[in-house]
């Protein structure tokens, strides 16, 4: 069986916050796209800080994860203030299991 | 056989002609239309696609005629192989070329031969497409433009059905080497056999779901001087990266338990390890260790779990209950803490350690609670290890999306 995922980033700029917008399956297939599309995002904003949308996640696995941990360590290092926006769902538990929910702040 | 019919470069027509393969094939549906087109077409009753091979000329159609190859004399097919272009023999029996060939002379009376070569992309003539007559006949130029036409078709199908079997053949080939390579390399990353330790019974699975991708998934069991250290963990990635990650956490782990330890350690000196690397410093594992430690008849279970799922205990009355305190993914952040906790195991009692892979495969896509887990493992109190092992692979189901591992250690 093949699994086929869709996976959407979207980019938006609200008075001073960067909002970047995850749809679909994060997985190792779209890792690499992310984590280059928000350092590309990051990169060149005047922002103060990033909202990282992953409310319509519907799978991620661990390579998804390290996507979102490089997501934050490029945040930090360009000095911008990175917040999740998370309901409980796959991204939450999957946090939360690995042990590393403590390392993000939430809108 | 007379040597006039060898041409120059036979040895590598010869070549040519087995590469191919179609010698002695059975009949096939596209052949017989051409050969029955080319009859209509051209208004004769016989028409032959013919292949010469070393002492035969072997029909892969023949339309018209019963017969399944000759011998390879000169005049005919044999005389055509030579030919850049079409052999045209308009009336045979009169022909010096063709009179002595035993279709002309013998009861079969052949009187009327063309022949258009099977050119290969590389310029050997297999064989012929050829049409034939009982009486002697002129051919038009565009009839024989029609059997040039007719004979391009014939060779088009045969280097088709080449470059199909080569590319199924190279694919194949492909494919059993990856798989071997990474069926080689996960040996190396999984214990051969799991030992032998007093008062514990142990049963371990490994599912990857691509056979030519390495997983990066693992599982070890290393005794230790009062019991033993079980370690079921993950690799973040797939492949060769995840692969290596995979190596260098297990023998890291097998070295600390070597002197005093304890899981929380285990854990914080393989986050240095990792951490310190500098070859990807974007790498993490997920990984749960136990300490299990025997004492006269008891059994202790000291645990710590790095970003890993929680194992779980099935008693030997039925109960199921996690083990464990969550602490961070390993080697992502050297600030990283470790905390472990404590368990009994009784006689009868079975401790599961499994990745997350194999709790989605038993619960669902993007599953990460684990009461279909433990609803599986309820029935199964007081069952051997093995017999958990295999009811969790039976409910594993068949497709696997991510790796899956898990160990079963069972108190005596």
């Amino acid at each position: 069986m093949i699994h086929e995922g869709t996976f959407t980033v979207e980019v938006e700029r609200t008075g001073e916050i960067l909002r970047v917008s995850l749809a679909g399956e994060l997985d190792i297939a779209v890792e690499q796209e992310l984590v280059a599309r928000v350092r590309e995002a990051i990169a060149e904003t005047d922002a103060r800080s990033v909202v990282l949308d992953v409310a319509t996640v519907s799978f991620i696995d661990s390579s998804g994860l390290r996507a979102l941990l490089m997501c934050r360590d490029a945040a930090q290092a360009r000095g911008l203030a990175l917040v999740l926006a998370v309901p409980d769902g796959p991204v939450r538990r999957l946090l939360d299991v690995a042990g590393v929910a403590a390392w993000f702040d939430y809108e | 056989m007379s040597v006039d019919v060898i041409p120059a470069n036979e040895a590598e027509r010869l070549a040519a002609v087995r590469r191919y393969d179609v010698l002695d094939t059975p009949p096939d549906g596209a052949f017989e239309r051409i050969t029955a087109l080319a009859a209509r077409l051209l208004d004769v009753p016989i028409s032959i696609v013919s292949i010469v091979d070393t002492d035969r000329i072997w029909f892969k159609s023949h339309h018209g005629l019963d017969v399944e190859q000759i011998d390879r004399e000169p005049g005919l097919c044999a005389s055509a192989i030579l030919q850049d272009g079409p052999w045209l023999v308009a009336d045979a029996k009169a022909d010096p070329r063709t009179l002595a060939n035993p279709l002309v002379a013998g009861e079969f009376g052949l009187g009327f031969y063309a022949g258009v070569p099977l050119t290969t992309h590389d310029g050997y003539n297999l064989g012929t497409l050829c049409v034939i007559d009982l009486g002697p006949r002129e051919m038009s130029d565009a009839q024989v433009a029609t059997l040039s036409d007719l004979a391009a078709l014939v060779m088009d199908e045969l280097e088709l059905r080449l470059s199909a079997r080569t590319a199924v053949g190279l694919e194949a080939e492909l494919r059993r080497s990856a798989e071997d390579v990474a069926s080689t390399l996960q040996q190396s990353l999984l214990p051969p056999t799991l030992p032998e330790v007093k008062g514990l019974e142990f049963a371990a699975r490994y599912h990857v779901a691509n056979r030519d991708q390495v997983g990066g998934d693992f599982y070890d069991v290393i005794p230790t001087d009062d019991g033993c250290a079980v370690v079921v963990g993950d690799a973040c990635g797939k492949g060769t990266m995840a692969a290596a990650l995979t190596g260098t956490a297990r023998w890291t782990l097998r070295t600390v338990v070597l002197h005093e330890w304890t899981p929380a350690d285990a854990l914080s000196r393989l986050n240095d390890v990792l951490v310190r690397s500098a070859d990807d410093p974007e790498r993490y594992v997920t990984v749960a260790v136990g300490a299990i430690r025997r004492t006269g008849t008891t059994t202790e279970l000291t645990v710590a779990l790095g970003g890993h799922p929680r194992p779980l205990i099935v008693r030997a009355d039925g109960q199921v209950e996690a083990v464990g305190t969550t602490s961070p993914i390993v080697g992502w952040r050297a600030d990283a803490e470790f905390d472990e906790s404590a368990a009994t195991l009784d006689p009868g009692d079975v401790l599961l350690m499994f990745t997350d892979g194999m709790l989605e495969a038993v619960a669902g896509h993007g599953e990460t609670d684990d009461a279909t887990l433990r609803a599986i493992l309820r029935p199964w109190a007081g069952h051997t290890a093995s017999e958990v092992a295999d009811a969790i692979d039976a409910a594993l189901g068949d497709d696997i999306r991510d790796d899956a591992a898990f160990l079963v250690v069972r108190s005596l």
